[in-house]
């Protein structure tokens, strides 16, 4: 108890309560450019925190991380270029929303959904991290490779108009993602001799090119066909504009409260398993939604709780991304892989013992946590205003620098020319798709879980070929299965008709 | 107005540029700031050991030190971006021993060799282990080999490809056991695994200290030549009777054709910045240990563990082929 | 979208098949001493690109063509990707040859001056001096990346 009133006085002192800050604006700051993100920006701090205190570096780069997930939901809906991958699924009813003039209602929404599920997995962390990295551990190859297989279905229902383009998208996305060295055998596969390649094709420039760049593309040439000064964007903050369409009112909260809950609960599950990722809980959210909903046609074309629901999810895996950090040493993501090194330059080796050996430290970082959310609600309040003037500005000015933005944030992945190449050919890629609807959304979740898919696919398979069977005593791996049974007999089933 | 708006713009341009051009030949070297890369992710043992050797040697060298990350196929994309860099000192490169001296054996595709570089210095080592979970009725390795063959199964090993699949070779020849390796992700994933049950046994460089330390794992050997200086009731492989003997250890490179007193002066810089105080950070931190060799000894390291492993991967070789 | 899912349709299935044939026999290895070999995941996929192809194209053909069927790529729209391809190499060429300063700029000149600012040369010329210089900055000194 005394070690919890220390740690949080200590997260509550003015230096740290400044570090915090000055952590969550850079998040949203990174999060927003497309180009840039929360763990090439955690990565660039952690030798920056090298000279604070222990407590004041890490809470500063988890200020990075919680501002960058809600960062990323900005751009996405001004102007339907996700600042941050995880926001791919918070432009579906996002950018729609901003183009009917209610843009400021979306980036409200975004930023209360954000701030909810970033505190609800907070809390879940602060109270059960130890039981559920428990839980996460039973989670072995073979469990894995039923959660993404239940994952997959989910999402392949989310395909946009065509289900058979979706797929082909999809399956598209997850053959790429084979490119690199084997993980079993070493040898190199499709890489045609580049080294570059051996890592497989990094994930930021693909996803600048394909969700960034490409759309820029798509937006000069309609200002082309329009001639010139063609559609200029709406300003969000006209006085033409009602009160309601630029704030979230009280019925809109209420409605999409159960989406928020249940994206919540989605996006703190997906974060304590190592290796699924914020792009897909977004998605996954997204949809369970879109399934739950008694109208699921309007998600879109703007629906105010597709922005809830995607927001929600991405967010909720920030915290809980933690709990295999802190309860057994293991990282959830690039980012807490990140911040292990950061907590080991400090002298503080995040694993079973943290809690024992620094009580005062962890529940200062806890606490460091809630004051972070609150920060992003206050900063991403103001932040929003600010970046809405962004669409003020003529596009002749902005896209030319979100361009610039696109090659630098892709050099920078890899400090290479090579990462810049890569990104310029998804985006020329990315136009094709979006021109022939083949959804750039399933073709980034393929790319994003096909690696990891093959890779315990392949465990299960060298662990269990001497004895299949007993793959069908794991009782996770039955629920899973049957789950995914279901869902497609549903999806079937609700297909049916229609077609 | 507009005019001298004009002429604002176009000095800043030229300014910007000016910033940019090199700096006319001079003397002595280093005169500019000095780039280095580093072949392994922000946070790990690499990226440290490199980025806290790079704030020392540039209070030394009295020039900025740049580390710049070039992560990725276990040092190999660094190796492969160093190798094409000009021999000038400009461009030097932290990487570990594995992606010199057995990567481009594994992988006859990359286009660089040992001897395509001229190694500075080696900095430090691991201190690595193979380890077990607690829960499991393994205390020594002998015992867990004696009971895989009793119970006639395979062994079911967490491996990070290249170095540990080979040592897994080494020991199944002496013993007869038979292991399947589980290729995984990282040091990480493979004890996330095994502290799960769903593996065996794994082999980690750093991330098995704090599992020990919480009696979550228990460690069975290294591969060391030496026993571990933190560890020294852990022995070694080879004195368990296998012979096999492997560190990766982490590394200084420069592309090949580095002028005398440059390389010298950058191993000098080396030495100097490993310093006590130095060591004792690096080992309470990341638990490495400092280990200065200088260019010709490192040179000769790396050959020797490409020697040495030779057999190893040639057999690997001829099972891939079947 | 019938003409243009079959069209995309055939591209596809040609280019899986010669994936399959040609490419991943060079490219990846097809032995392993344990589990899967390493191209038994990429073919499957291939092969699962390609037979959803061909059903993209039969599902077509046997549907009739409905009115509003208009082609969603006309000709403008393949001059003006084909003319951004060609305007993008040439951009990376640029940095790639001359560095960032000078290679944004060009960039961020020919996107502005494409994009019908031709009124305000001095607006052009303030972005395109100012904006890569900005991002140089930033990037060299928040970021330690040194862009070329």
């Amino acid at each position: 108890m005394e070690a919890i009133l220390a740690g949080i006085g200590d997260a509550l002192t003015p230096i740290n309560l400044f570090f915090i800050a000055a952590g969550v604006f850079t998040g949203i700051l990174v999060g927003a450019i497309p180009g840039l993100n929360a763990p090439m920006a955690i990565a660039i701090a952690v030798p920056l925190t090298y000279y604070m205190s222990p407590l004041a570096g890490i809470t500063f780069l988890i200020g990075i991380n919680k501002g960058g997930t809600y960062g990323g939901s900005i751009t996405a809906i001004l102007l339907n270029t996700p600042g941050s991958p995880e926001a791919t699924s918070t432009a579906f009813d996002g950018y729609p929303l901003a183009r009917k003039g209610k843009g400021l209602k979306a980036l409200k929404m975004a930023l209360y959904a954000s701030v909810f599920g970033d505190t609800f997995s907070d809390i879940v962390l602060f109270t059960v991290a130890a039981p559920l990295a428990i839980v996460a551990l039973k989670m072995g190859p073979a469990e894995m490779t039923a959660v993404l297989l239940f994952s997959m279905t989910i999402i392949a229902g989310l395909s946009g108009r065509s289900l058979v383009r979706g797929l082909i998208a999809a399956a598209l996305g997850a053959f790429l993602s084979t490119v690199g060295l084997d993980i079993q055998t070493a040898e190199p596969r499709l890489t045609f001799g580049f080294a570059e390649l051996q890592d497989g094709i990094p994930i930021i420039p693909l996803a600048i090119g394909l969700l960034a760049l490409s759309e820029i593309l798509i937006q000069i040439e309609r200002h082309l066909i329009a001639g010139g000064g063609g559609h200029r964007s709406i300003d969000i903050f006209g006085r033409s504009i009602p009160r309601e369409d630029k704030v979230v009112s009280w019925a809109e909260w209420k409605t999409c409260f159960r989406t928020i809950m249940r994206s919540s609960l989605i996006g703190t599950g997906i974060g304590a398993l190592p290796g699924i990722g914020a792009i897909v809980a977004g998605f996954l959210g997204y949809g369970a939604a879109k399934r739950a909903s008694k109208h699921p046609e309007r998600f879109g074309t703007g629906e105010l709780e597709g922005v809830a629901a995607a927001e929600a999810a991405n967010s909720a895996v920030t915290g809980a991304n933690l709990i295999p950090l802190l309860a057994l040493g293991i990282p959830g993501s690039l980012s807490a892989a990140i911040l292990i090194g950061a907590f080991l330059i400090h002298g503080v080796d995040p694993g079973p013992l943290i809690f024992k050996e620094y009580p005062r430290l962890v529940y200062g970082i806890f606490a460091a946590m809630a004051v972070a959310n609150l920060f992003n609600l206050v900063i991403g309040g103001f932040g929003l205003r600010f970046f809405a003037l962004l669409v003020r500005f003529p596009e002749s000015a902005t896209h030319p620098i979100i361009i610039l933005l696109c090659i630098a944030g892709a050099f920078a992945t890899g400090s290479s020319m090579f990462s810049v190449g890569i990104m310029l050919v998804f985006a020329v890629l990315g136009y094709f798709m979006r021109k022939l609807d083949f959804s750039f959304a399933t073709f980034i979740i393929g790319f994003a879980l096909g690696e990891n898919f093959e890779v315990f696919f392949r465990q299960t398979v060298i662990l269990f070929m001497d004895r299949p069977m007993e793959l069908f005593t794991r009782p996770i791996v039955l629920a899973l299965l049957a789950l995914t049974i279901w869902v497609l007999w549903r999806t079937g089933h609700r297909r049916a008709p229609a077609a | 107005m507009r005019r001298n708006l004009s002429i604002i713009a176009v000095a800043t341009l030229a300014a910007g540029t000016a910033a940019l051009l090199p700096g006319i030949a001079a003397a002595e070297y280093p005169e500019k700031p000095i780039t280095m890369l580093i072949g392994f992710r922000p946070g790990g043992a690499v990226d440290t050991t490199g980025r806290l050797l790079a704030a020392s040697m540039e209070k030394i060298l009295g020039q900025p030190v740049v580390g710049v990350t070039k992560a990725g196929g276990g040092g190999t994309v660094m190796a492969s971006t160093l190798v094409t860099a000009a021999p000038d000192g400009y461009t030097i490169g932290m990487g570990a021993s594995a992606a010199y001296a057995l990567a481009p054996q594994m992988n006859t595709k990359l286009k660089f060799k040992i001897d395509d570089f001229d190694h500075i210095a080696t900095v430090s080592i691991p201190q690595d282990a193979i380890v077990v979970r607690t829960e499991s009725p393994w205390k020594t390795l002998d015992q867990l080999l004696a009971d895989a063959k009793a119970k006639n199964r395979p062994l079911s090993f967490a491996s990070q490809v290249s170095i540990a699949t080979l040592m897994t070779m080494a020991i199944s020849n002496k013993s007869g056991v038979q292991f399947n390796v589980i290729p995984v992700k990282g040091g990480a994933v493979g004890i996330q695994e095994v502290l799960g049950g769903h593996v065996d046994v794994t082999w980690s460089g750093s991330g098995w200290h704090k599992q020990v330390a919480a009696g979550t794992m228990r460690a069975l050997a290294s591969m060391g030549p030496k026993r571990n200086a933190g560890y020294p009731d852990l022995p070694t492989l080879k004195e368990l009777g296998y012979n096999f003997e492997f560190v990766d250890t982490f590394m200084l490179s420069a592309p090949k054709g580095l002028p005398k007193e440059v390389l010298a002066k950058l191993s000098e810089a080396v030495k100097a910045s490993l310093t006590p105080e130095f060591s004792k950070n690096l080992l309470s931190k990341m638990r490495l240990v400092t280990d200065y060799r200088g260019p010709a000894e490192t040179t000769a390291y790396l050959h020797k563990q490409h020697d040495d492993m030779a057999p190893l991967v040639a057999e690997l070789k001829k099972k891939q082929k079947k | 979208m019938r003409r243009a899912d079959i069209i995309a349709g055939l591209i596809l299935t040609l280019a899986g098949l010669i994936t399959i044939f040609v490419i991943v026999p060079r490219e990846v290895g097809s032995t392993s001493p344990i589990g899967i070999a390493p191209d038994v995941f990429p073919l499957t996929l291939l092969w699962t690109i390609t037979a959803l192809s061909v059903l993209l194209v039969v599902l077509r053909l046997v549907t009739r063509p409905s009115r509003s069927d208009g082609p969603p790529l006309e000709l403008h729209n393949i001059v003006f990707i084909g003319v951004a391809a060609i305007a993008l190499a040439a951009g990376f060429i640029a940095i790639a040859t001359l560095g960032f300063l000078a290679g944004g700029a060009a960039i961020v000149a020919f996107t502005m001056l494409v994009m019908g600012a031709r009124r305000y040369p001095l607006r052009v010329v303030l972005v395109a001096a100012l904006a890569p210089t900005a991002i140089f900055l930033v990037f060299k000194h928040v970021f330690t990346v040194f862009l070329p």
